[in-house]
């Protein structure tokens, strides 16, 4: 059966499993991943389903751990407490709190390269606020997905960048200015593109009617320790810093758990971790079961089928190409768009400044992690703000996303302006 | 009470289930610790591991084997590097077949085949690879493992999500387990920066002249088919690149970047003050185009998107529907080495390196690599 | 080496063989010489060693600029774009353009000849190497090509066009003998 037809049929029982049985999205993926192989000729190999499954297992740890640390700051109180105190200092400044909102989401992204980071760590924060001053759920989830996008791609760490200049020969030095030409105006548009509308100003009155409880005058500032040691550790992390240990993103997020178990309210820590794996419980599902997926399109010749299709367009269609493939691929992972699409891209593209050329693939592939099923940025923001169905989160992160992707093409195609500005 | 039951059931299923597949791959992903074997010839000095240069790797899943071959005469010394890459399998069956069959007149030669050992013991997700590929002697198939690029999760873990590299470049996190992004190495760092630390050692001590690290590239990496040389061996290399097209080889020169840190022909040659170069050959089956992963595309190299992919000029090699197999590659490498061991020799008459035993290109491709392999013992 | 000394005995007997070798290149040149690649290829080294096995005097700068052309009587280049090279520079393909550019033509208003080589063979065409091709292939006075580079004839057609002697040989080592015919 030639390879394409493997992979198609593989995407149909896939189709039919979650929407014709309607079983669990992860659940679907593995029994197409079993009938991929066993259409490929490959009976069930079972080494390639848990390698594959095993793909994702430092991105399942980051959730696990971020999904507690959210948990944790939701028990003790300390969610309240930052709400209220946002509340307070921008109840009346519409503009500036639609900017500084999108600087805190956007940060822990800049300095782990990670959306799901961002998303789960100050995404969490912000989140009750902008609801609270009447931003509707899903659109505060859109802008917490884009702001967590742009803050993966923005500097000083940009992981994709770095995947693709791995596969290139290209230092990473010199992109702070292209990817901050990318980045801040999307930023500025972004933000007030979801929220200048809807949301609104108050007065002092009913601000504090919708205040939340909090711990601050309680407690004192031990309340913020859990929240300062994951600002510190990654930043540490982020720089490197000699005698400091590198102990994952995993590790500082369950640091910072550990530390709200004595820093506001008093709770079971055990409960909260369940809670927290529960509420993760789907999404890692869903990643092992696109990690087996993957690796059987691999072994039975589909990724390489659909790389090349994509890189057989002739050169006018080639941008086409780069803004549908590389989202699209993101189904897999933005990383996993950025390494097998971004960098045969950057070389079909080589006439070009290859550090302008990967800072706007970054930006596109970026978009990946709205992508579902796997959606590393989107389905934790709908998560963040309780709405169950990611596709309405998703409708309104599509004009945001279109700005970037034109942000992106624009950026590929005045390559040779934007060299001239640098 | 009935639900609870029903529950418990279910997942004792689960779990028994779970752990029959725990079973199943589990001795599938241990069949990777069983070691290759390797049989030097009858040259064979002494065999080291690599923690007798740096005493901190030992007991180590880094504490890799050393072959050291010595002529007769002290003069220059050799340094042989494949398996920095286990997924290259070329690089690692050219430093085997060179070990197998290399004798030393004059001067020492060292080998290293499996340079990052831990990388043997694993393969990448995604990539669905096989776990070895047969070579066929006379006496029967010999069983080699074919890896990753980095090294293995369970010997060095948890990656940071940047990574700093010795040398101070700015990496992705997963960098931290590829051997050639961790040169000069650290003292106390991960274990892969050990091994780079270690292989630094290794030239200091072993007073090595020039060292050769054995690669592979996927056919659409703009440098392949080359010799990449550090810039105080530009002329040995112009020189060895005339020898091979004489030889019917074509290869390309390839300058070290200077600002590309980390690798071994870059710090090899800043911090050693060596002789450094880096080899690349064209394998499709670490490639992003490449049809179905199997033993077939590892050793014959055939692959129909590739032949594609050249055909829309997104290839940095010619390739046509006879593939580019093993043998081919392997024999690169060891004229390769060849023509590099002749041209220092030409211009430095006081390090000579003196050594027969390595077979023909001509051969390996007529009789195959198993004709040059010792039988499985 | 024996080997290695038969291959340059070789290379003074065997003159510039090869396919489309119309002509050989009158001894033009002079020395003393600047070397330099365009498009920062590790061929320029092959140059040089040919220049230095050739007896030449020359000078092998990576990044010439046109102050370095000051004493020098013959511009030599190596052409050929290198990712890798480039990237070794510090240069992307604009500066090293703008680098040729300027250095061409303060050679053409000093009236320093230019000698190109291109050594590289077909892996190292391509469009970046195209464009400087096109671009000084008609600013040279000679031409020397290893055959496999000009399969599809773009030395030859240029050449041709603006009436430039071109010799094509099968190997790098081939190259020595019209280079030390090409200098007085």
């Amino acid at each position: 059966m030639p390879e394409y037809l493997v992979f198609f049929l593989m995407v149909a029982v896939f189709a039919v499993m979650a929407m014709g049985c309607k079983l669990p999205i992860g659940i679907s993926l593995v029994i197409s991943a079993v009938a991929g192989a066993l259409l490929g000729s490959q009976g069930v190999p079972v080494r390639h389903l848990i390698e594959g499954s095993f793909g994702y297992f430092d991105t399942i740890l980051i959730i696990v751990t971020a999904m507690i640390f959210m948990r944790v700051l939701q028990v003790s109180g300390i969610l309240d407490t930052i709400t209220s105190l946002l509340l307070r200092t921008f109840y009346k400044r519409k503009f500036s709190l639609l900017m500084t909102v999108m600087v805190i989401i956007m940060f822990p992204g800049m300095i782990t390269g990670s959306s799901t980071v961002a998303v789960l760590s100050t995404g969490t924060l912000i989140a009750p606020v902008l609801i609270k001053l009447g931003l509707p759920k899903v659109k505060t989830a859109a802008l917490i997905a884009m702001g967590a996008i742009l803050g993966m791609i923005a500097p000083p760490v940009n992981i994709l960048v770095m995947i693709m200049g791995g596969g290139v020969d290209m230092p990473y030095v010199g992109l702070t200015i292209p990817l901050l030409i990318i980045v801040i105006p999307l930023a500025i548009i972004i933000s007030l593109w979801l929220g200048y509308k809807d949301i609104r100003i108050i007065d002092q009155a009913r601000m504090q009617e919708i205040l939340p409880e909090s711990l601050e005058k309680k407690v004192g500032l031990r309340l913020y320790l859990p929240l300062l040691i994951v600002f510190v550790l990654m930043l540490t992390q982020s720089l490197s810093l000699p005698l400091i240990p590198d102990i994952g993103i995993p590790a500082i997020f369950l640091v910072g758990s550990l530390a709200g178990t004595f820093s506001g309210r008093r709770f079971n820590f055990f409960t909260a971790t369940q809670e927290a794996l529960q509420a993760a419980m789907p999404i890692l599902c869903i990643l092992a079961g696109v990690g087996m997926f993957i690796q059987i399109m691999t072994l039975t010749g589909g990724r390489g089928w659909i790389v090349l299709s994509f890189l057989s367009l002739p050169q006018a269609l080639l941008y086409g190409g780069i803004a549908t493939s590389m989202p699209l691929f993101g189904a897999v992972s933005a990383y996993g768009s950025a390494s097998i699409l971004g960098v045969p891209f950057i070389l079909a593209l080589i006439n070009k400044n290859a550090i302008i050329t990967s800072s706007a693939l970054s930006a596109i592939a970026g978009l990946g992690d709205l992508m579902p099923p796997t959606a590393l940025a989107g389905i934790f923001a709908a998560q963040v703000v309780g709405e169950k169905n990611y596709f309405k989160v998703l409708r309104y992160c599509l004009v945001p996303a279109f700005f970037e992707l034109v942000m992106g093409i624009g950026v590929l195609l005045l390559s040779p302006l934007i060299e001239k500005l640098l | 009470m009935k639900r609870q039951q029903q529950k418990l059931i279910t997942g004792g299923i689960l779990l028994i289930f779970s752990l029959a597949l725990c079973f199943l791959s589990g001795r599938e992903f241990r069949s990777m610790l069983k070691k290759d074997n390797i049989y030097p010839s009858s040259g064979l000095t002494e065999v080291q591991k690599l923690s007798h240069y740096f005493p901190s790797l030992k007991g180590s899943p880094g504490d890799t084997d050393v072959y050291i071959f010595s002529g007769e005469e002290a003069s220059g010394n050799l340094l042989i590097l494949g398996g920095c890459h286990p997924n290259e399998p070329a690089g690692f069956i050219a430093a085997v077949l060179a070990a197998e069959n290399i004798r030393v007149q004059k001067g020492k030669v060292l080998i290293i085949p499996q340079a990052n050992l831990s990388g043997f013991t694993h393969n990448d997700p995604f990539e669905g690879n096989p776990q070895r590929f047969p070579i066929s002697t006379p006496g029967g198939d010999r069983w080699f493992r074919y890896g990753s690029r980095l090294t293995n999760p369970v010997h060095q873990w948890p990656d940071p999500a940047l990574y700093r590299n010795p040398a101070g470049q700015k990496l992705a996190g997963t960098e931290y387990r590829n051997l050639n992004r961790n040169f000069p190495g650290r003292k106390n760092g991960g274990l892969t920066e050990k091994i780079a630390f270690g292989i630094m050692e290794l030239i200091r001590l072993e007073k090595i002249d020039i060292a050769i690290d054995l690669h592979e590239a996927a056919p659409e990496y703009p440098v392949i088919n080359a010799i990449v040389f550090h810039e105080n061996s530009a002329e040995l290399a112009a020189i060895a690149l005339m020898e091979l097209q004489m030889e019917g080889i074509e290869i390309r020169l390839e300058e070290s970047p200077k600002n590309l840190r980390g690798l071994s022909h870059r710090e090899w040659g800043d911090l050693g003050g060596i002789e450094a170069f880096l080899l690349e050959t064209a394998n499709a089956s670490h490639g992003r185009f490449k049809g179905k992963p199997s033993i077939a595309l590892i050793l014959e190299g055939k692959d129909n998107n590739y032949v594609k992919a050249g055909r829309l000029g997104r290839l940095f090699v010619p390739f046509d529907e006879n593939g580019i197999p093993l043998e081919e590659r392997a024999a690169r490498h060891i004229a390769a080495v060849k023509a590099l061991i002749a041209s220092h020799n030409e211009l430095h008459s006081e390090s000579l390196i003196l050594f027969s035993g390595l077979p023909d290109i001509s051969a390996l491709k007529k009789e195959g690599i198993g004709a040059f392999l010792k039988p499985p013992k | 080496m024996k080997k290695t000394a038969i291959i340059y005995c070789l290379m003074f007997l065997i003159p510039g063989i090869g396919i489309g070798n119309p002509e050989a290149i009158e001894p033009v040149f002079e020395q003393p010489i600047l070397l330099t690649s365009a498009g920062q290829n590790a061929e320029v080294q092959l140059v040089s060693v040919l220049a230095k096995r050739a007896g030449l005097t020359f000078t092998l700068s990576k990044l010439a600029t046109a102050a370095e052309l000051a004493d020098k009587k013959t511009l030599v280049l190596s052409i050929g774009a290198s990712m890798k090279g480039l990237g070794a520079a510090g240069l992307d393909v604009k500066q090293e353009k703008t680098r040729i550019t300027d250095l061409v033509k303060a050679a053409q208003d000093k009236k320093i000849p230019i000698f190109c080589l291109h050594l590289g063979g077909e892996a190292r065409r391509g469009q970046l190497t195209d464009e400087l091709i096109t671009l000084l292939i008609p600013l040279s006075q000679a031409v020397i090509v290893v055959n496999s580079g000009n399969q599809d004839g773009i030395f030859t057609r240029l050449c041709e066009e603006y009436n430039i002697p071109l010799v094509g040989v099968n190997r790098v080592v081939d190259a020595l003998k019209p280079i030390k015919d090409a200098f007085k």
